[in-house]
């Protein structure tokens, strides 16, 4: 398990790295999916199977896909090499008087992209964004070193829960085996039988929650948005072809 | 419904006296634009009808037996102050109640011919019917709460139907004079009823009366004062001196108003709260002197300016005033009961007069056009008993039981207060005694002058009015035959023993009935009060004292209704009010002062509103305008333009910024728990 | 078994490279992609805590508490992304580009 944590750790790191500098928004995604497989790896280190399989199906499988569909859907070579004139390297691209593009940097974006170099595929570090989150994480460090001692290790786990009784238990790996009450740590049942019977409603809330989410989804989404002029072309052009 | 009129649900039953005038209320205000006059009327006289016959049957079935203690819920409750909305429809209440809904009733009937040639009578049913519910709250609520409830309600309904006639200008100022001078009232009431607060932590009748040694025990200072702050509240509603000045004024309203609010019900309110609290006066023997003293001057001040009025509604207004000082003179004397029996004969017959001089109003109206004030003068009448026979004949009937003939109602009511006074025997029971006889001797004189000039003698006014006066609608004249039955027979409710003992009553019924509402006041008396209700008769005093009001009331009534009935004596007067002749003639002093209702108006100007006028000026200037309006009003203005104009500045709209300041806030958060964390 | 100190920093790193994300991006589905990054960091903490509570007591429904608010977080996110997308996508229609400065109707 030591093995399996360190792995991810390692991976996890190299995966969100990837995603903060890779220029590139298809490349960044891979990134995401990396630290979300190593999340997985984490999780399934902490004795957690269960989040880590829902970990691969819902962020590794699902989110991503949805990620690379709205890439598809729009202009993936957005960001910094993002094709609107004078669009790298400033923070102040656009004019705030006009809402537009400015112009004064172009010549030096030309001048960049004229010579490769190995970093051409990366972002620019951005000075402010690097201090504040280097703070965050000092901060978030410190909080974690000081964290009282009870948190240098984890305790041992009963080898059981009683599931009628939800107290944790020690039988052997037979008896857990041949009886249906006894649930590990972790476990699909254990987990399962902690959301139906400790938080039913919040269970029931989210699933209304995400209902409300598939509407404005749909509705945002949709081509023809009456009363909105920049839709209007859009249903112009496709209901009446 | 049959399910409702069992006994079970009585306590749910009783309220619908007071929600039926309510619902007409709502239908009157909500849909009156588009009802006619029939439907409009028909609801609100019908509202109050069946509130009048459940009232009625709720009397006879429960009350006497044991007080209704209505459903309710707790209105206003914080730990140590509970305040429940409920009614309470005990003896004494119960006797209001069925005093108020009949009386209603008849003048919701009545009004529905007066107010025919009126286009705002929805307004007015739906008023009167609100007034309906106030005071039936007022009566019937079970705490001084909701008496207060009560008692605002009918004071905005007063208003509201004093300036009925919002148009003209009289009569919205007289309806703002009647309001404030409520408002000085209710001032005191408030006082007095935190007092009570204060000392009790309760405002609950039946929590205070069941704490009446209690009340006896307490300090009699404290008790003192919160009576004498309860008695400038019902000096404000019902019309005492230093603030009956409201009460003339108000005939500015409709006549049958006049009749309801301000004769039979609402000015009563005052009687009936310190009825109500008699457990608490009685401990209280300055207030008492006070209600009395101030009830007997009352009395005869307000009856000796009704001697000279010329406006058939002003006689009276100022007659309901004196009436009430009588009610007053026995309240403070301690017989709380003769105080409620005078409210309820009062209630029958002054209804019936001013319904009576509606009649008269009406019919000359007809041709001299709404709001002409000679319609109201009774120096231009006379002789109206020719055009109008029921109307003269049972406003004599009225006027008899006001100046207390004998074997009319007032005469018994009035002869149980003169009594008391004269019984008490001490100084201040014959000073009282002496008001009351001087006041009775106005009261006999006015009512026949007011008969003798309006429908006795010669016709004095407009040829063309008088020959188209004729005699009111069946829909008014009705509730005056009722009402005449009544100015009769109500006073035999409670015979005076030395009537009653020859026929072999020894309990008059009213005297009975009303007992338990004073059982705990009098249990907590101490031995020798004056307050002790005496259980011994002296039919000897007795007989002399009705003796002389008889004399008194029969030979003043005939004298006045001689000299006002004939041209002979009407110049008589006119000699005796004015000297010197044509255009040097001028009023005698007297005569003059009395017209001019002793100038308390003009007093009042100079002395009170002047000043506050003044001062409101100088407020209205510096704290209105430049304190509220330019620091205050546009001052925050100014002040959340100027700021809002600093913050637009700051919305960049780039998305990037408002992440910014989000993530730097986490970090100063994070950090800030960091240290407070490690500083423990 | 690894230390939960050690866990908690991978957590607060991962959450500190999404925050950077965030800051440092403009395209709109990148911000998005971050945000998902922070939240499987606290997704990381809420498990590790679970962990850490079933070691030190012994009731079931407690011990899976963390585990249940990281499914919570899931399905809130899927819902997020879900409307992100739909709106960067609304964006997109209206101003033809994701790019987050192009948005700036909320200014003055």
């Amino acid at each position: 398990m030591i093995v399996v944590f360190w792995v991810s750790f390692i991976v996890a790191l190299v995966g969100s790295a990837l995603l903060i500098t890779q220029k590139h928004a298809v490349y960044a995604l891979l990134g995401l999916l990396i630290a979300f497989g190593a999340s997985a790896g984490v999780f399934l280190s902490l004795d957690a199977p269960f989040i880590a399989v829902s970990q691969i199906l819902i962020y590794a499988g699902a989110l991503a896909v949805m990620f690379l569909f709205v890439l598809m859907f729009t202009d993936t070579r957005t960001d910094e090499d993002t094709g609107l004139p004078g669009a790298v390297g400033s923070r102040a691209v656009f004019d705030p008087a006009t809402g537009r593009p400015a112009k004064k940097k172009k010549k030096k974006k030309a001048d960049e992209e004229a010579k490769p170099s190995p970093f051409s595929g990366l972002v620019m570090p951005k000075p402010m964004a690097v201090a504040v989150s280097l703070a965050l994480l000092v901060c978030f460090t410190a909080a974690i070193v000081t964290l009282p001692s009870g948190f240098n290790r984890f305790g041992p786990l009963p080898s059981a829960y009683d599931g009628i009784n939800f107290e944790g238990v020690e039988r052997s790996a037979d008896q857990i085996k041949s009886d249906p009450n006894l649930l590990p740590f972790g476990s699909t049942e254990a987990v399962s039988r902690t959301i139906f019977e400790g938080f039913p409603l919040a269970f029931e809330v989210v699933s209304l929650l995400i209902f409300a989410a598939v509407l404005g989804a749909v509705l945002l989404a949709r081509r023809h948005l009456v009363g909105i002029p920049g839709t209007q072309d859009v249903a112009k052009e496709s209901g009446h072809a | 419904m049959g399910d409702l009129f069992n006994s079970e649900n009585k306590e749910l039953l009783i309220w619908a006296v007071p929600l039926l005038p309510l619902l007409g209320f709502l239908i009157n205000g909500a849909f009156g634009r588009r009802m006619n006059l029939a439907s409009s009327g028909g609801v609100a006289s019908g509202a109050v009808v069946c509130s009048f016959i459940i009232a009625v049957y709720m009397f006879i079935q429960y009350v006497p037996t044991a007080p209704i203690m209505s459903d309710g819920y707790t209105w206003m409750g914080t730990a140590g102050f509970r305040i429940d909305f409920r009614l309470l429809v005990d003896r004494l209440s119960g006797l209001y109640m069925l005093v108020i809904t009949g009386v209603a009733s008849l003048i919701h009937i009545y009004s529905v011919g007066y107010m025919s040639h009126d286009e705002g009578y929805a307004r007015y049913f739906a008023y009167l019917n609100l007034f309906v519910f106030s005071m039936l709250m007022l009566v019937m609520g079970d705490s001084l709460v909701t008496l207060f409830l009560g008692w605002e309600g009918v004071g905005l309904c007063s208003y509201l139907l004093i300036g009925f006639w919002y148009k003209e200008m009289p009569n919205a100022i007289a309806g703002k004079k009647a309001f404030i001078a409520n408002r000085v009232g209710d001032f005191g009431f408030m006082i007095g009823m935190f007092l009570i607060f204060w000392h009790f932590g309760t405002l609950g009748y039946t929590d205070l009366i069941g704490r009446a040694a209690e009340v006896a025990a307490t300090d009699h200072t404290l008790l003192n004062w919160a009576c004498i702050c309860l008695f400038i509240g019902a000096c404000g509603k019902s019309a005492q001196i230093p603030l009956y000045v409201w009460l003339p004024d108000a005939m500015a309203g409709p006549t049958p108003v006049s009749a309801l609010i301000h004769a039979a019900t609402m000015v009563t309110a005052g009687i009936y709260m310190v009825a109500r609290m008699n457990f608490v006066f009685v401990h209280a023997e300055l207030a008492m002197d006070i209600v009395a003293i101030v009830g007997g001057v009352t009395a005869l001040f307000a009856g000796t300016i009704g001697l000279v009025q010329r406006d058939i509604k002003k006689v009276l207004a100022y007659s309901t005033v004196s009436q009430l000082g009588f009610m007053f003179m026995a309240a403070g004397l301690g017989a709380f009961n003769v105080a409620v029996f005078h409210v309820f004969t009062h209630a029958f017959f002054k209804a019936l007069l001013f319904l009576g001089s509606g009649s008269v109003i009406h019919a000359l109206e007809h041709t001299l056009g709404h709001g002409n004030p000679d319609s109201q003068d009774m120096w231009k009448m006379g002789g109206l008993k020719e055009k109008m026979p029921i109307t003269m004949a049972t406003m004599t009937v009225g006027a008899m039981a006001l100046s207390g003939i004998p074997l009319f109602s007032g005469f018994f009511s009035k002869d149980a207060i003169l009594f008391t006074a004269f019984h008490r025997g001490d100084l201040l029971g014959y000073i009282i005694y002496g008001l009351g006889v001087l006041a009775a001797i106005c009261t006999a004189f006015y009512s026949f002058r007011l008969i003798g000039l309006t429908f006795f003698g010669k016709w004095r006014g407009n040829e063309h009015a008088y020959a188209h006066a004729d005699e009111s609608p069946r829909s008014m004249t009705m509730p005056l035959i009722v009402l005449a039955l009544f100015a009769v027979l109500a006073g035999y409710l409670w015979l005076p023993p030395a009537l009653a003992h020859p026929i072999g009553i020894d309990h008059p019924w009213f005297e009975e009935w009303l007992a338990p509402a004073w059982a705990a006041a009098q249990a907590n008396l101490p031995e020798g009060s004056h307050y002790r209700f005496s259980t011994e008769h002296h039919i000897g005093a007795e007989w002399m004292n009705i003796l002389i009001s008889s004399v008194i009331a029969i030979g003043v009534a005939v004298f006045a209704f001689m000299i006002y009935s004939k041209p002979q004596g009407l110049e008589k007067v006119k000699q005796l009010a004015f000297v010197g002749e044509g255009d040097a003639q001028r009023m005698t002093p007297w005569y003059k002062l009395l017209l001019n209702k002793y100038y308390v108006d003009e007093i009042y100007e100079k002395l009170i509103i002047g000043p506050i006028r003044i001062a409101s000026d100088v407020l209205f200037v510096v704290v209105d305008v430049i304190v509220i309006d330019l620091l205050f009003v546009n001052g925050s203005a100014m002040l959340v333009k100027a700021s809002s104009d600093l913050g637009r500045k700051m919305q960049t709209g780039y998305v990037r910024h408002y992440l910014y300041a989000f993530a730097v806030g986490m970090v100063v958060l994070s950090a800030l728990f960091l240290l407070i964390a490690n500083q423990r | 078994m690894p230390e939960p100190k050690v866990v908690l920093f991978l957590a607060a790193f991962l959450f500190c490279c999404g925050v950077y994300g965030v800051l440092s991006r403009r395209h709109l589905i990148m911000i998005l992609m971050s945000l998902e990054l922070m939240l499987n960091a606290i997704n990381i903490m809420l498990v590790t805590f679970s962990r850490h509570w079933a070691g030190k007591n012994h009731d079931m429904l407690g011990a899976h508490a963390g585990q249940f608010f990281t499914l919570m977080v899931m399905a809130v996110a899927a819902a997020e992304v879900g409307i992100g997308l739909a709106i960067i996508v609304a964006l997109y229609r209206r101003k033809h580009t994701a790019d987050a400065d192009a948005a700036t109707d909320l200014k003055n």
